[in-house]
């Protein structure tokens, strides 16, 4: 049986969790590891039930450390491999999550947000990750996060977040929240979609990955999360090897804005006001910027489908354009600041900012707006 | 036998020579005894996958000519389940160390075993963390001096080998630097088992942990390791003493073939 | 007094409807939302959202789902009042009842729901499982009197719904509780329906 089949209806009722397990299958995603955790588990419930059918290995393993870690080893094998969890796992997972940008390996971590820090609010929505996503590890580095807004993104973007992360050989993160993960709305299931294989595989070249050589083809890959020379080699000495190795690493993401950064706009055109948001806050966003425009006003908004690396130069123009950007999210002010950065005094910029699971209501983003 | 510089060649990645590894350290007698077992086993190396962690031990990955994944400290095992669980026909082999083993990685452990995922670890025990100079760790016996018990260890060292049978894995063995013959036979028995397959060396580290406890010199050293250990069978008249030889091997249904089972099961 | 709500389908006027049920857990409330969602959207051809209360909230007994639907897609999925209020427990009742937005329609079992206001409209639906020898199915006779009193999903969609998402061995019965749950409701005499 193949994914789509195993997948079933084309159009269906379904939780976020599960519309990104679709997306996962559909994407070519054939190993799964993960630990239970709220508000993620469902993911992984899914995951057991369906990739057996089709060929794939689903396993549990005993915490958020080993399910990184047996996805990074899977993914050796060249195999499409995912994990799932929320906060406190995901914190876990940070280690690993480096040594996957340091060795160029190919996962997708999902994160379904929960209320933080420690065990916080476990069946409560938040938007808390937003950094641990792009600073958890330590080291420079840079990967990519995508945040979906309705369950049929979760199934979009994680097709996206497996692609992106086969073409750039990074980890790829889709960051959501309790609120998508556990939500049903309809989605249609595409029949087939996009699927990137992965580059460099053995020796054909690729523009911004060296050659990537699956175990068990008599390549004699060396990996490491030591610094390295291109042949895999550690050289942990040479600061040269270091720079080169970190920027290249840096590079091939950020300067790739174009294909990576997504966004999606709604009354743009001559509005003097926008909200910015991104995930389930997108929601009361847009239903505020149509509220505006029923009042007469010119109040555009945009949802971030990418949320890092993030797209200075987006936000540069954005802030010549328009008079005020209000910034709405489930933190105290995370992505905010990057804007905020990013508008260099150009624009106004005002942060809506909910905690404790609420996510915004779209008459407290008006009254901002006012 | 062979001649060590024939092995090498086929076996070795020769452009990471040389090795890490301190003069006398017993990781070298380890890794040739993995080498010769591999050879008379006529095991294809582009088959194997080597993983590892992060210390000394977990080092002799990176020698051997064949695929390796050097991870991050504690988790190599999770990783090499990953590996075998996505792709059942490559043989996995890790490298560890007491402490990346039973230390960080313990839990990754005992799961391993608990799963009976087809992988074949090898424990470097030389009762320290080497690599970061000579820290106590899991296996430090009682009264030794490290860097971080500098009045004597004194918390209950980690059997680990004993470890392992409880938990359950499918093949133990514990043999020693000093009996690297033994060692050798039972890789190769341990090769040989389909089920999670653990062995134990004792092996010395002269640099961090013989010079504080006093045994300075190789010859004292090979020879410490002879007196403090006694076969199996004979363990009950020498309590004192370490057991080493084969603690288990029995045929137990291992994780992938269990999993290809359930999948020819449940698919339509 | 016609208690048919008017479904406002004036042309350019998006139709939106929020709907929360609410009861107590083995209730099947959750069932009922997700089977509502489904039939609007996926057989109606509607948006719906479904939103459920989870951890602490849905311990100790509580058990509560809001469904959203419209004619165009739902921007913000989260109910505040809601439009209509269906309550199979005095403790659900207590909690919701005042969360309704002006002129909202309240249904209530009244043999779980024996205090409420004049205004609500009661639906037999525990009595009416229990005739049908499967005190579980009163959820479907909720559903059933909604979709009569609140035309905006359609009975066909329902028994679609119904017959994608119950084990094989129930669809009958939940099918059967729908119809009497659509009888009780005409049998109200409340006007068209
Ligand atoms: C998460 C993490 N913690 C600590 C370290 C530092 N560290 C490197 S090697 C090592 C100990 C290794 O000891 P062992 O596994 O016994 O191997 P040996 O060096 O003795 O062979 C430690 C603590 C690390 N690399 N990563
Ligand atoms: S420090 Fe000890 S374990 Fe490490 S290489 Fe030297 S002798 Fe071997």
């Amino acid at each position: 049986m193949n994914a789509r089949e195993a997948i079933g209806d084309t159009v269906q009722f379904v939780q976020g969790d599960k519309a990104c397990v679709y997306g996962a299958l559909l994407a070519g995603c054939r190993f799964f590891a993960g630990y239970p955790i709220t508000p993620a588990t469902e993911i992984a419930e899914e995951m057991s039930r369906l990739l057996p059918l089709i060929g794939g290995t689903s396993i549990q393993m005993e915490d958020e450390i080993g399910s990184i870690s047996a996805v990074v080893g899977a993914a050796w094998t060249g195999a499409k491999a995912m994990t799932a969890t929320s906060g406190p796992g995901f914190s876990l997972m940070q280690e690993t999550i480096g040594y996957a940008v340091m060795t160029e390996t190919p996962c997708v971590i999902v994160d379904v947000q929960r209320g933080g820090p420690s065990t916080g609010q476990p069946t409560r929505a938040s938007q808390g990750d937003v950094m641990q996503a792009r600073y958890g590890s330590h080291g420079d580095y840079e990967l990519i996060v995508l945040s979906p807004s309705s369950v049929q993104e979760a199934m979009e973007l994680t097709i996206r977040a497996f692609n992106l992360s086969e073409t750039y050989r990074v980890p790829a993160i889709l960051l959501t929240e309790e609120s998508i993960g556990h939500m049903r709305e309809k989605i249609t299931i595409p029949d087939t979609v996009p699927l990137q294989s992965r580059p460099a595989t053995e020796d054909e070249a690729a523009p911004h990955v060296p050659p990537f050589s699956p175990f068990g083809r008599g390549k004699k890959a060396f990996v490491t999360g030591l610094t390295h020379q291109d042949n895999g080699h550690p050289s942990t000495d040479d600061h040269e090897v270091h720079d080169r190795l970190v920027r290249r690493l840096c590079a091939k993401v950020c300067e790739n804005m174009d294909d990576i950064f997504q966004a999606d706009t709604v009354r743009m055109d001559d509005a003097d006001t926008v909200i910015v948001s991104y995930g389930i806050s997108a929601r009361p966003g847009r239903a505020a910027s149509e509220m505006a425009a029923q009042a007469g006003r010119k109040v555009g908004a945009i949802t971030l489908k990418t949320l890092w690396p993030f797209n200075y130069a987006y936000f540069a123009e954005l802030a010549q354009r328009v008079d005020h950007i209000v910034v709405v999210e489930m933190n105290c002010g995370m992505l905010y600041h990057s804007i905020r950065e990013a508008a260099a005094g150009n624009a106004n910029v005002t942060l809506v900012s909910t905690l404790g699971g609420k996510v915004a209501d779209p008459t407290a983003i008006l009254e901002v707006i006012r | 036998m062979k001649q060590a510089s024939e092995l090498y060649e086929t076996y070795l990645r020769t452009d990471m020579l040389p090795t890490i590894l301190c003069s006398g350290c017993g990781a070298g007698v380890v890794l040739n005894a993995t080498i010769r077992a591999i050879d008379s086993l006529k095991m294809d190396l582009d088959n194997m996958v080597f993983v590892s962690g992060i210390g000394c031990s977990s080092r002799l990955g990176a020698y051997i000519n064949a695929d390796s994944l050097h991870t991050t400290h504690g988790r190599a095992i999770a990783y090499a389940t990953g590996v075998k669980a996505a792709n059942p026909d490559l043989e996995v082999v890790v490298f560890t160390g007491d402490g990346d083993c039973v230390g960080i990685g313990g839990n990754h452990f005992i799961h391993g075993i608990r799963r009976n995922i087809g992988i074949n670890v090898i424990a470097i025990n030389n009762y320290n963390y080497g690599m970061t100079g000579g820290q106590t760790s899991p296996s430090t016996p009682q009264g030794s001096v490290t860097t971080t018990t500098q009045y004597g260890a004194f918390e209950h060292p980690f059997d680990i080998a004993q470890l392992a049978k409880t938990a359950g894995a499918a093949y133990v063995a514990r043999w020693t630097t000093s009996h690297p013959l033994q060692l050798q036979k039972a890789i190769r028995k341990g090769f040989s088992n389909k089920g999670f397959c653990f062995i134990e060396v004792l092996s010395p580290c002269p640099t961090s942990y013989w010079g504080r406890n006093k045994v300075r010199n190789p010859e004292e050293m090979y020879q410490w390791y002879k007196d403090h250990t006694i076969p199996i069978g004979r363990a009950e008249e020498y309590p004192e003493k370490i057991p080493i030889g084969e603690l288990v091997n029995v045929e137990k249904r291992e994780w992938t073939e269990q999993w290809a089972s359930l999948v020819r099961k449940v698919s339509p | 007094m016609d208690r048919t709500v008017g479904i406002a389908r004036a042309e350019g006027v998006a139709m939106m409807h929020k709907i929360r049920i609410a009861g107590s857990g083995g209730q099947g409330i959750l069932i009922a939302g997700v089977i509502l969602g489904k039939a609007a959207s996926v057989y109606d051809g509607l948006w719906a959202t479904q939103t459920q209360s989870y951890g602490p909230e849905a311990r100790g007994g509580a058990s509560k789902t809001d469904v959203i639907i419209s004619d165009t897609e739902i921007n913000y999925p989260f109910i505040g009042t809601c439009d209509i209020l269906v309550c199979l427990s005095q403790l659900a009742y207590t909690k919701y009842a005042g969360g309704i937005v002006p002129g909202g329609t309240r249904i209530v079992d009244p043999d779980l729901v024996v205090h409420h206001a004049d205004d609500c409209i009661p639906i037999n639906a525990s009595a009416t499982a229990i005739e049908l020898e499967n005190p579980l199915v009163a959820n479907m006779v909720m559903l059933g009197a909604l979709s009569r009193l609140y035309p905006v999903v359609s009975g066909r969609a329902l028994e679609e719904a119904i017959s994608h998402s119950v084990s094989r061995r129930f669809v009958d019965i939940d099918i059967e509780a729908l119809h009497r749950g659509m009888a009780l409701a005409e049998s109200l005499g409340t006007g068209e329906v």
